[in-house]
């Protein structure tokens, strides 16, 4: 079966010749229908980038998007009319923002809203649009949602607010979601229900998810695959068991390092130093300084991609003092 | 094609302005029933009053009596049935200036805040108009294109209409960057679709206390045009040409300039005070904190 999102060697870069910002590098990656891809990272790595260029999203004056592939069920998106990305959009792809405070239409009812995506897709009536736009708020366990639909933005809760982005996003059934940070803005119940909301409708239509986050607990819960971002590029990308059982790139091994247990009382694990600047482009690994497993090649030579085991790979030549370190600490557990 | 419906259906300002508006805000409410009355001067004036034109040489120059509230002007001529008849004339081109501004400035700033020729080419000629002086291009104006009402409102349009055109544009450069306007364009909005349905909405509120100014500083100018000579013509009675005419004798009559003065100032006030209130109300920060409550 071929991949619903195929991205290959993606680039994204801002800014003119002379004060250019790299903020994505070389992405690559696939996505089928009915799974979920999770792009993790810090802040500033190049994960909402990323989306947004597949979306098509970025400004044309000052954002330059290569790509030696970008295709959506085999059709290319970088060739694509605006007409075209227009249908595509909210029928095909779909998008749910960070920020549902500032994503709806202050000005419109939701109800109108969510109808709206609808009737850009569907020759559907007013009532039917509306119809729809109900039954969506009901899918999204909104309480009292036929109150709900004449309501404006300013007078719902923020986890109302994501429900409802969500319902526009889903209103078509599109095949692929893409969600940037759905949750961050979220208090924990509320982004646990979001969360299996967002599972629940890809098991039951087939759709396939790319989610971005920097939230490792919701990786783990939601995640088939995990990418894992760092200075623009994907350093590590693999089956969720594989990169989280068997981490190989030695970013990845801090992240996880960096997250709280709650049966072990030894300190966290933190990265020291921050995200490099990103106005030169490097082939050198550029977590190297910041590396506790760098050696000096690490700095000096470029790095390729390297494939440990089935869809597992990674950019790090350490690899391997990795996983020992990373098995060490599983035997010190047990 | 049918979005214009759709907006008029849902009302998609709503939650600004409604009901509550009035009993929040007294200025507001002052405002709507004191222009309200000016309005119903302005409509019903030529049923109510003596004929503003007719002359009586035997009773020029009286102060105002019983008989002429008002007083009379150098031709005997009924100050009372000339101001009330003048409102009309003062009301017409407010709100003619007014709605042709916004609708002007709101086109022309739309497409300015999206495009960038739009935006080379009609910034650059805004900035021009607005480097000549406002009355001095209305005067040019009404000299090119001669006489009339008609005229007279077209000649404060244009120069008004550079100041709407910027804060059109400013509005829109904001609400192009918020989230909600890329979301409209993840769900499949093309771009007509966005500028009808997320942009223009959302520069309702600014734009309608701009219009209210607009409609004061045309009231104003239109006085001041019938007060030079190149305004209203002179049979028809405009507050402006009335106090043009009583100018000469106001020391002896200042009745004649007074009256159509005062009403020129109420007027002018009633809208400012109406524009403070609705700026109060629609302002975006005033606004999310009444709609929190």
């Amino acid at each position: 079966m071929s991949a619903l999102l195929h991205v290959e060697n993606l680039s994204v870069t801002f800014g003119s010749a002379d004060r250019r910002t790299h903020a994505v590098s070389d992405v690559s990656f696939t996505l089928e229908a009915g799974r979920t891809l999770c792009l993790v990272g810090e802040s500033g790595s190049g994960k909402s980038v990323t989306s947004m260029a597949v979306m098509g999203l970025l400004p044309a004056r000052g954002a330059t998007v290569e790509a030696r592939r970008l295709a959506f069920a085999g059709e290319d998106l970088r060739t694509a009319t605006p007409a075209r990305l227009a249908q595509l959009r909210g029928k095909e792809i779909s998008m749910i923002f960070q920020d549902p405070m500032s994503s709806l239409n202050p000005a419109l009812t939701i109800g109108y809203q969510i109808a709206e995506a609808v009737r850009l897709h569907e020759p559907v009536s007013r009532a039917e649009a509306r119809r729809r736009a109900l039954d969506m708020l009901d899918r999204m366990r909104i309480p009292d949602a036929r109150r709900r639909l004449d309501q404006y933005p300013h007078q719902m809760s923020g986890g109302m607010r994501q429900r409802v982005m969500i319902a526009m996003a889903l209103a078509c059934n599109p095949k692929l979601l893409i969600a940037d940070e759905p949750t961050t803005a979220l208090d924990v119940t509320v982004q646990a229900q979001i969360l299996s909301l967002m599972d629940e409708l890809k098991r039951d239509m087939g759709m396939a998810i790319l989610l971005i986050t920097h939230d490792l607990g919701v990786v783990a819960e939601m995640a088939d695959e995990v990418a894992v971002m760092y200075a623009g590029r994907i350093v590590e990308r693999g089956p969720v068991t594989a990169v989280f059982d068997r981490p190989s790139h030695g970013y990845t091994h801090g992240l996880l390092g960096a997250k709280p247990r709650r049966s072990s009382s030894e300190r966290l694990l933190e990265l020291p130093g921050g995200v490099p600047r990103l106005d030169r482009h490097v082939e050198t690994c550029a977590f190297a300084p910041r590396c506790r497993f760098a050696e000096t090649a690490c700095s000096q030579e470029p790095v390729a991609p390297i494939a440990f085991d089935a869809g597992h790979m990674g950019l790090c030549r350490r690899h391997a003092a990795v996983r020992a370190a990373v098995a060490m600490q599983v035997d010190h557990h047990a | 094609m049918t979005t214009p419906l759709a907006l008029s259906a849902e009302e998609p300002q709503a939650p600004a302005l409604p009901r509550f508006a009035w009993a929040h805000s007294p200025l507001l409410l002052a405002g709507v029933v004191i222009l309200g009355i000016f309005v119903m001067i302005a409509l019903l004036a030529p049923f109510l009053v003596a004929d503003p034109t007719a002359i009586n040489t035997s009773k020029r120059l009286k102060p105002p009596s019983e008989m002429f509230w008002f007083g009379t002007d150098h031709l005997g001529r009924d100050i009372f049935a000339r101001t009330m008849v003048g409102t009309r004339n003062s009301l017409l081109v407010g709100f003619g200036v007014a709605i042709s501004v916004t609708l002007l400035g709101v086109t022309i700033g739309l497409y300015a805040g999206f495009s960038k020729w739009g935006e080379r080419i009609f910034m650059r000629l805004m900035d021009g108009l607005m480097a000549i002086p406002g009355v001095l291009l209305a005067i040019a104006l009404v000299a090119l294109l001669r006489g009339g009402l008609l005229v007279v409102i077209i000649a404060i349009t244009i120069p008004e209409v550079p100041r709407m055109v910027r804060l059109v544009r400013s509005v829109v450069l904001t609400v192009k960057e918020q989230p909600f306007v890329d979301a409209a364009i993840s769900v499949g909005s093309s771009t007509p679709k966005i500028l009808w349905l997320h942009v223009l909405p959302n520069t309702i509120g600014p734009l309608s206390v701009q219009a209210t100014y607009v409609a004061v500083s045309a009231i104003i100018a239109e006085a001041v045009l019938s007060f030079l000579g190149v305004g209203t013509p002179p049979e028809i009675p405009s507050w402006g040409n009335m106090m043009a005419e009583g100018r000469a004798y106001f020391q002896l009559a200042p009745w004649i300039i007074g009256f159509p003065g005062l009403m020129l100032s109420i007027i002018a006030l009633t809208v400012n005070l109406m524009g403070d209130a609705l700026r109060e109300r629609l302002d975006p920060r005033l606004a999310r904190r009444s709609g929190l409550k």
